[in-house]
């Protein structure tokens, strides 16, 4: 009768601890799901900020007033001599700073005759960038030609 | 009671695959990848930009007094003489339509055939198309801009539509 009293103790204690280990196997698995889960969302967050950041600044290149060309609809025209005028102003880090640009590469790309201007160019280390080109009309003193501006933004 | 058993089986399974068919469809829509700023900027400014772009730079082709042709003014040009060749201008050996079409068509594949944008530019008046430029499949939403430019023949239509 003792035997068979602690028989059945032993099979309910083992009962119990499968049903631990299985909870405890269960809540392992979640919470590797979950922090899994966590860091993929925090990734997208980051990328998200740095998209952001490249829009915001490419807007704002688009649209600087140094840079407009006279008759024509603002954000749709570089003129390359203020570029070029205005990439000895930010050669000063102030300015640079006063502009915003930071971590930033701006390039304006002549796709008639291949040329391209340098804005701004970062040297320094990055772990990821994001670029943003969109066709505009670069007009120089020879006339205007189709061109492409980049900004990448660095992290 | 054996009947009983079955058909609390089968609507356990009903239930199970319910629940399985909710929650595929929930991670479907979930885990879709949503248009990201920079896309939802970039479709907004790229047709317009793109077509203001193309049709007032300058080329290589130039006049007697050594200004340069914008694609404008070979496409006027190249519209205007269509069936008169003789007339077109002559881009160093290249008639205007020939030096806008290669032109054009050059631009685009650097740009748009190059960041994978699927596109259609078509050029006409009315129901007459003079040039195309495609690179399909054209399916998805679309962001059309399209650019008015006066010839003697009428009113020429310079469309792009962008394709996601």
């Amino acid at each position: 009768m003792v035997v068979r009293k602690s028989t059945k103790a032993q099979i309910k204690v083992t009962e119990t601890t499968a049903i631990l280990i299985i909870f405890f196997i269960l809540l392992i698995f979640g919470l590797v799901f979950y922090s899994h889960f966590q860091k993929r969302s925090i990734k997208a967050f980051k990328d998200d900020i740095l998209e952001k950041q490249t829009v915001i600044n490419a807007i704002k290149v688009a649209f600087l007033p140094e840079l407009a060309c006279p008759n024509e609809p603002i954000g749709s025209c570089i003129d390359v001599q203020k570029m070029n005028a205005l990439n000895t102003i930010l050669k000063n880090k102030q300015n640079l700073l006063y502009y915003g640009f930071n971590k930033l590469t701006i390039k304006l790309e002549n796709k008639i005759n291949g040329k391209s201007t340098t804005l701004v160019k970062y040297d320094g280390n990055f772990t990821k960038k994001s670029t943003f080109s969109i066709p505009v009309l670069a007009k120089t003193q020879t006339g205007k030609y189709f061109a492409i501006l980049s900004i990448t933004q660095y992290d | 009671m054996k009947n009983k058993a079955q058909t609390e089986a089968i609507g356990l399974a009903v239930i199970v695959i319910l629940i399985s068919l909710a929650i595929i469809f929930a991670l479907a829509f979930s885990l879709r990848e949503k248009p990201t700023i920079k896309e939802t900027y970039l479709k907004a400014q790229l047709a317009s930009n793109t077509l203001n772009a193309l049709l007032k730079t300058d080329t290589e082709c130039y006049s007697e007094s050594n200004e340069p042709y914008t694609i404008s003014q070979l496409l006027q040009n190249c519209i205007e003489n269509w069936k008169h060749p003789a007339n077109q201008i002559n881009c160093s050996g290249k008639l205007s339509c020939d030096f806008t079409k290669t032109q054009i068509g050059q631009l685009l594949s650097e740009t748009l055939t190059q960041w994978k944008k699927h596109y259609a530019l078509t050029i006409g008046i009315g129901n007459v198309t003079y040039f195309n430029f495609t690179n399909p499949p054209l399916k998805g939403s679309r962001e059309l801009e399209t650019f008015p430019l006066s010839t003697r023949k009428g009113i020429v239509l310079i469309t792009l539509e962008l394709y996601d």
